[in-house]
């Protein structure tokens, strides 16, 4: 057993490394791999190919930003909730960001990162605390069906007033239809920096907390018995859960289902146990992100399918088979 | 049963009938431009007056007559839901059902440029399509224990509603502005595209399947008390949910083609007849749709001067605070012994 | 009355199998209780017995019909199930919870019929949440809403009722509470009852019939004293426990040793393979001393007379009262239960049945000789042991009872000789003489350990559908107590001569079979009835005779050498037979009588000696132990 987890890490780090890679040699534009060495090391603006590249790895590092912020953003909500279908998208927290994106883009016409991510965070932290408190009222809690109806019900109800707004705005809808999709190739490196910091402290908090979480999964009575802080580590995992995917929604748009998929995959690899199961996340998610971008570029050529779409695609029939496989789903 | 109960649903729905004529009348007359009553009289009864019998006729009256079946149809099926899965969160805007209806049309606009009636049967088959795809894979043909099926089910119609609102936003990035502005006002709703066909369609529909939800109801209450204890009382599970969720999914599907999905009122017309009877009740939730319905076009129409508002806006920004409202006033029971 | 039973049942979830090759019946009209450890199958049983299951093979039939071939209402309107967390809708009213009990009584158009509310108001005073019925459900306690979902399944009015776990999540209080709301269900209306039910205690003490299961098997079944032993409760649920009698019920009362308290070293298992085996019921290899209860098929029972109502000039109808009697009956309704009623002597000097109360310890070894001990007391001490038979038996609560205990009726003859001879008349006088309050001791059947084929019980028609009842008033309680239970598809002639034409009875039967009453007046004893049986034989006999296949190839020799001619003044005149033919003959009173009778019939008529039963209660003349 011990071996197991040195080597879900070992095969993680080569499978981020061959991602990577297929995600800077593959595309629309097919380029060699010296000339992808050559524009990594001697970057040259009037090479169509190096300008090429430049591109692809600002969405490779976007993508590897991304992948790792939701996959810890779904682990620790899955174990901060008990609830295997716990996902940024599924509870609404996608939901409640993008919508306060789209009314920063009507009301106030932003276009930064910076900005992007403030709604964002604000409209994370808004649709997360709306969500959990909607689904713990009631005599059992916050169960899996509860969490997930509320937060279906705040994505319709949410959805219904971005379609109003951009509606009145016919700009607004152009730039909305296509940040909503969820993409990875609107941001630079410098954007990504930007984000970046938020992320690591988000990632940084998860990785701490991987003892809490192992604790909070036996129940918060028995979490309290172990010594936890049950209140204050629930308020701290919920903030980095909001920094991580606030960060996740400003940086490539609502992107569903990557959150749900990471964590089960991981859990499969090595067990519940939070202290291996993240940091295989923290591989996992941008392995599987970039995967999905690269599959979302060569599909249907010579357009691109959004990375959004494409997580989505992978991730319903995973989401589903969690749901058949379980006799009952703990109402 | 004692008679104050029995009493109530009766008295509620004389009041939310006159409520609901009252909003036709205001709607055919009193929106601008407004028509003389005089005059929209005249015009029902028969006699032609140039420039109020279209407005009247092919307008206003279809408008409002639409208006009162989608919201019954709606009511109905919200509620049909909200009471088979235990859930007053659970009605067909969240469980898949409105956006596979939604696909439906925005494939059909992205595809083929589709419009009217050919819109209308892309969004009613997807609907159905969608309802059938969650039905047989939540595996609602087999009885479980407990609330397994149902619980199944719901979660199921989330997760495929969450990849069909992926593929909406994709086509939405595959299609010209004009386009993808269109589509994105289908999936707001509205009464706009009301006429006395659509309008017959409707009713059609209800005529049919009321009489069978009558007859399903009394099996609702039965298996209501879960799947265990509906068998053993002799009633047939499996049959009696698919039934209960196709003649749910058949009205929303319906409605969601003619009107397009305005959100909330399936939602809302269920727990607010219970608020008003202190018990679910189809009949006054069937009303109660009917009356939002008007009231959000009425106030589309009305409220914002110039610029009509489509109704799906309206049923949407008043929506989603009160569904908040109504969460956080009554406890919200799942389960329970 | 229903019978369910499974035959070679197999249930299984996906692959995993829970129950194998089950067979299981239900005794009609009594409470069984099935226990076991967790994961057992126990829970899975019900669910396949209610076709909440498809079994993978073997059947469940219920009144001789696979369930699976009813209609879903058809069978619920026979066969109901209380899962073990039902789910209650939103805001329900007790009453309209109950009300949907009759879904399976209704028409495609739910009418609502006077049938359907009385059913409904029924099933809420039977487990009294009448008073509830307005409340919602949400308010009520945990006891409280378990009695709704009881009065719901009640409603559904069928004769069967299955319950999975009806005590969980309930605090003793209400666990009690909810398990008498189901006796009293099954004694009134005589439900038949299969209960799933975790607490072994609880079990033994609310069980007729208990099953132990394990993996899926029957491990054992039988009297909860017979089957709850310190073995049973070691393999089935891998527990060392001590069995002591319940100080409250006299039941098997189980106590866990747990690690600090190890058993004394335990018997190990023999056999690896379970075999469904009746061995495993029969009594542990115990300590010297056992409780009664576990032990004795026969108690002794203190009764204390609560009514007397004179019948005739000959009878009168004694009630008794006792809070021992929960433990008195046999395993389901017998039609004739026969009980030794003790006739104080003139001077008692002690209990001589303290080794046979309900609440004793015995040592099994001189429990056989209990009897001939008594035998040899003097009578005037120990008093005379006759026998009569239980005209009815009610069980606590039961509306027309007296006194918060169960309860039997008595028919005592008073037949008052002139002259009082020692030994003789004792009864008569005993009945003429009591008083309210009055108490007396009774040998009756231990119903945890009997079964229907408890020895008392004299009249076994077996296959035949033509009887013939004959006795004095002696035997008329007995012949009244088993017209009563006849069932309708037989028929045949009871004649019964009394003394005197007051003591005439007004009987009930469903049965075919014609009574004829004799008044004796100055005629000797018997010859009534004698010439009576022999003008209603006298044409038919032949017919029975030659129905029965007999009495054609063997002779008259063979027939000869069977009837024995018995000297009825040594031995006591008694044999009974269950009956082969079509034909039975029962009959019983004074002995002289009765062998005359049987002669006739045997000899004379040529009917086969298997189809007479016949017993001598008393010799003229002649005193009784």
């Amino acid at each position: 057993m011990a071996r197991a987890p040195l080597l879900a890490f070992t095969g993680g780090v080569l499978a981020l490394v061959v991602a990577g890679t297929l995600s800077l040699l593959v595309g629309a534009r097919s380029v060699g791999p010296e000339t992808v060495w050559q524009a990594l090391v001697h970057f040259d603006q009037s090479v169509t190919d190096h300008v090429v590249i430049h591109a692809r790895l600002e969405r490779t590092v976007a993508g590897i930003a991304v992948g790792a912020s939701l996959a810890a953003a779904g682990a620790a909500m899955q174990g901060l909730t008990r609830n295997p279908l716990a996902d940024p998208g599924i509870l609404g927290l996608n939901a409640g960001a993008a919508a306060a994106v789209v009314v920063g883009i009507y009301v106030l016409s932003i276009s930064r990162v910076t900005e992007f991510m403030a709604f964002a965070f604000v409209g994370a932290a808004i649709g997360t605390a709306a969500v959990y408190a909607v689904s713990s009222l009631g005599r059992d809690g916050a169960t899996p069906v509860k969490l997930a109806l509320a937060g279906a019900a705040l994505t319709a109800g949410l959805g219904s007033l971005v379609n109003a707004l951009v509606l009145l705005d016919q700009e607004s809808l152009d730039r909305m239809r296509f940040w909503q999709v969820g993409t990875l190739g609107a941001r630079s490196l410098a954007d990504v920096g930007t984000v970046g910091a938020f992320m690591a402290v988000g990632m940084l908090i998860v990785l701490v907390a991987t003892r809490t979480l192992n604790a909070l999964s036996l129940g918060d009575d028995a979490a309290v018995g172990l010594g936890v802080n049950v209140a204050g580590a629930r308020l701290v995992l919920g903030l980095a859960i909001i920094l991580l995917c606030g960060a996740a929604v400003a940086l490539a748009g609502p992107i569903g289902f990557l959150g749900l998929v990471v964590p089960h995959a991981a859990r499969l690899l090595v067990g519940g146990d939070y202290r291996r199961l993240v940091p295989v996340a923290l591989l996992a998610g941008p392995v599987l992100i970039l995967v999905a971008d690269v599959i979302g570029r060569v599909i249907a050529p010579p357009a691109e399918v959004q990375v959004g779409v494409m997580t989505a695609l992978i991730g319903v029939p995973v989401f589903i088979l969690l749901i058949r496989s379980r006799r009952q789903v703990g109402l | 049963m004692n008679r104050r109960a029995l009493g109530r649903p009766l008295l509620s729905l004389i009041l939310l009938a006159a409520l609901v004529l009252g909003a036709v009348v205001a709607r055919v007359l009193a929106v601008a431009p407004m028509v003389p009553a005089g005059q929209a009289l005249a015009v029902i009864l028969g006699e032609p007056v140039p420039g109020i019998s279209f407005i009247v006729m092919d307008d206003r009256l279809p408008t409002a007559v639409v208006a009162i079946l989608a919201g019954t149809a709606f009511g109905l099926s919200g509620t049909i839901f909200q009471t088979l899965l235990r859930n007053p969160l659970a009605s067909p805007d969240v469980i898949g059902v409105t956006l596979g209806a939604s696909a439906g049309a925005v494939i059909a606009m992205a595809l083929f440029q589709a419009q009217g009636a050919a819109l209308f049967w892309c969004a009613l088959l997807g609907g159905l399509a969608t309802a059938l795809l969650i039905l047989v894979v939540a595996g609602a043909h087999r009885p479980g224990a407990g609330g397994a099926v149902d619980n199944r089910f719901v979660l199921v119609g989330i997760g495929v509603g969450a990849a069909l609102s992926s593929l909406i936003s994709y086509l939405l990035t595959r299609i010209d502005t004009r386009t993808a502005g269109d589509a994105m006002h289908w999936m707001i709703g509205s009464l706009s595209s009301a006429t006395w066909g659509r309008a017959l369609v409707l009713a059609i529909a209800l005529v049919l399947l009321i009489p069978v939800l009558v007859v399903l109801v009394a099996r609702l209450r039965v298996l209501q008390l879960g799947d265990d204890t509906a068998t053993s009382l002799g009633l047939a599970v499996p049959p009696t949910r698919i039934g209960l969720i196709l003649v749910g999914v058949v009205l929303s599907a319906l409605t969601v083609a003619v009107t397009g999905p305005l959100s909330f009122v399936a939602f809302l017309a269920g727990p607010i007849a219970r608020m008003i009877v202190g018990r679910p009740s189809f009949p006054v939730a069937a009303a109660v749709g009917a009356l939002i319905v008007l009231l959000a076009d009425l106030i589309g129409q009305g409220a914002f001067g110039t610029t009509d508002m489509p109704a799906g806006v309206i049923t949407g920004a008043l929506g989603a605070p009160f569904l908040l409202w109504l969460l956080t006033r009554t406890p919200t029971p799942a389960s329970g012994r | 009355m229903a019978l369910i039973q499974t035959q070679h049942l197999h249930l299984a979830y996906d692959r995993r199998d829970i129950v194998r090759d089950l067979s299981l019946a239900l005794p009609e009209g009594r409470i069984t209780i099935v226990v076991g450890a967790n994961g057992c199958g126990k829970s899975t049983l019900l669910r396949g017995m209610s076709r909440l299951l498809a079994p993978r093979s073997g059947t469940v039939v219920l009144d001789g019909s696979d369930i699976h071939t009813l209609r879903g209402k058809e069978l619920a309107r026979r066969l109901g199930l209380l899962p073990q967390t039902p789910i209650a809708p939103d805001g329900v009213s007790v009453r309209e919870l109950v009300s949907r009990g009759r879904f399976p009584h209704q028409g495609l158009f739910q009418q609502w019929t006077a049938a359907d509310e009385e059913a409904v108001s029924d099933a809420l005073a039977a487990t009294r949440t009448d008073e509830l019925a307005h409340r919602p459900l949400e308010e009520l306690s945990g006891g409280q809403r378990q009695r709704v979902w009881i009065a719901m399944a009640l409603a559904q009015q069928t004769e069967v009722l299955l319950l999975d776990e009806p005590t969980t999540y309930l605090d003793v209080t209400h666990q009690l509470e909810v398990l008498d709301v189901v006796r009293d269900l099954n004694r009134h209306r005589g439900t038949t009852i299969g209960i799933v039910l975790h607490d072994l205690n609880l079990a033994a003490r609310y069980a007729d019939h208990l099953v132990a299961v394990r993996d899926g098997e029957i491990y054992a079944e039988g009297a909860p004293a017979a089957v709850i032993t310190e073995r049973m409760v070691h393999e089935v649920f891998a527990l060392n426990a001590r069995v002591v009698p319940d100080p409250v019920t006299g039941t098997p009362m189980v106590l866990p040793l747990g690690r600090d308290h190890p058993a004394e070293p335990h018997p190990e298992p023999e056999e690896d393979a379970m075999t469904t085996s009746a061995a495993h019921a029969s009594p542990t290899t115990t300590p010297e001393q056992v409780p009664v209860l576990e032990h004795s098929p026969q108690l002794a029972y203190e009764l204390t007379v609560s009514a007397i109502q004179p019948l005739g000039q000959s009878l009168v109808r004694l009630t008794f009262t006792s809070p021992d009697l929960v433990h008195f009956g046999t395993g389901g309704h017998p039609l004739d239960l026969r009980i030794k009623m003790i006739i104080p002597g003139p001077n008692p000097t002690a209990d001589h049945f303290a080794a046979v109360r309900p609440g004793a310890l015995l040592d099994p070894e001189q429990h056989a000789q209990w009897y001939r001990t008594w035998l040899q007391i003097d009578p005037a001490d120990r008093g005379w042991m006759r026998t009569y038979s239980v005209r009815e038996l009610r069980g606590a609560g039961h509306p027309g009872n007296l006194t918060e205990h169960p309860e039997i009726d008595v028919d005592f003859v008073l037949h008052l000789e002139p002259e009082e001879t020692p030994g003789s008349g004792v009864a008569a006088r005993w009945a003429r003489d009591v008083r309210v309050g009055d108490t007396i001791s009774m040998l009756g059947p231990n119903k945890h350990l009997v079964g229907p084929d408890y020895g008392g019980i004299e009249f076994r028609p077996g296959s035949a559908r033509t009887v013939l009842l004959a006795g004095d008033e002696t035997a008329l309680p007995a012949i009244c107590s088993i017209l009563e239970a006849l069932p309708a598809s037989i028929g045949g002639h009871a004649v019964i001569e009394v003394p005197d034409a007051t003591d005439q009875q007004q009987v009930l039967t469903r049965s075919g079979v014609q009574i004829t009453w004799l008044t004796r007046g100055q005629a000797p004893h018997g010859q009534l009835m004698t010439a009576e049986v022999q003008r209603l034989m006298g044409d038919s006999a032949h017919a029975f005779r030659t129905e029965a296949g007999l009495g054609t190839g063997g002779g008259e020799g063979d027939r000869a050498a069977e009837l024995e001619d018995v000297d009825i003044d040594s031995t006591i005149l008694w044999e009974t037979t269950t009956g082969q033919g079509e034909f039975y003959a029962w009959l019983a009173g004074e002995a002289g009588t009765i062998k005359a009778l049987r002669r006739h019939l045997v000899s004379e008529l040529g009917i086969d000696r298997r189809q007479v039963s016949f017993m001598g209660y008393w010799r003229q003349g002649r005193p009784e132990n």
